[in-house]
């Protein structure tokens, strides 16, 4: 049966021991813009200095949390925020 | 001295040479754009850099693939031509194949059964991403970056760029790059 949102998101939080602090997980579940099954993970995180090493270790960590959840049935699509920059765009909505 | 003059003032070599370089330009520019306001960056900049990275890993893939097949500075109006012949969702299509592990036997008989070697993959499975990213920043107006995620695919396209190098004219990148030129049109 597909996961929802929520079901992804809180496997997202028991993944232990990621390199740098994550403040929270947001999920969106849709079509790409090929029409394929598609899961959106945006990785908020707390500190604003992470580098590029650190954020492949937390997208191959994610991929294969949700890619295992999901029996590869979404591509799954890792983008990466701030904290500061997510209550940025909260002010601008 | 116009802009036309002072590309033919170039000399072939040196158009080829240019060419080769559109992936490092647009890689630049990238950068440029992501980082140019200083504190609030302008979604236009931030779009035009993501649309950028796709088109920087976009371009090194067609060079490499019309250059399989034809080679040199006489041939550069034939590559031209040629490279008109990629198409996106084709080449997402085929690099999603190549990121799962899922490679139709038209493209793996020749290199089976060699596991694929893990460059290629992350090159696949970036110029997906990149490929969805770009289409998010060309035609999506709800979709709002964020200098983090901007960067993050700047560097994602540029670490591709250099997965690419390691690997290109193996027996595994020329599948890679013949499948996304012709995948459907071959035969099994």
């Amino acid at each position: 049966m597909d996961k929802t949102a929520a079901e992804i998101k809180a496997a997202l939080q028991e993944i232990q021991d990621l390199p740098t602090p994550i403040s929270d997980w947001d999920v969106e579940i849709g079509e790409d813009s090929t029409n394929d099954p598609a899961v959106w993970v945006y990785v908020i995180l707390e500190r604003e200095d992470v580098n590029f090493a650190t954020t492949t270790q937390i997208r191959d960590r994610v991929t294969n949390t949700v890619e295992t959840l999901t029996k590869q049935q979404r591509w799954v699509y890792i983008r990466f925020r701030t904290a500061s920059e997510v209550e940025q765009l909260k002010q601008m909505k | 001295m116009g802009l036309h003059s002072l590309s033919y003032s170039l000399g072939s070599r040196a158009v080829e040479a240019n060419e080769m370089s559109l992936h490092t330009d647009l890689l630049k520019q990238a950068t440029i754009l992501a980082t140019r306001e200083p504190r609030r960056p302008l979604q236009a900049s931030l779009r035009r850099a993501a649309s950028a990275a796709y088109y920087a890993l976009f371009h090194l893939l067609v060079e490499e693939g019309t250059r399989l097949m034809l080679s040199g500075t006489k041939r550069k109006p034939l590559r031209d031509c040629l490279a008109r012949a990629f198409h996106h969702g084709k080449m997402k299509t085929v690099s999603k194949q190549f990121y799962s592990g899922g490679i139709s036997k038209k493209l793996s008989s020749g290199f089976e059964p060699e596991p694929l070697q893990s460059q290629i993959r992350i090159v696949a499975r970036t110029f997906c991403d990149l490929q969805e990213a770009r289409h998010d920043a060309d035609y999506n107006r709800a979709k709002r970056f964020t200098r983090a995620e901007t960067l993050d695919l700047i560097k994602r396209a540029d670490d591709a760029v250099r997965k690419w190098k390691e690997v290109r004219r193996t027996l595994q990148a020329d599948t890679y790059l013949v499948g996304l030129l012709a995948f459907e049109l071959m035969q099994g």
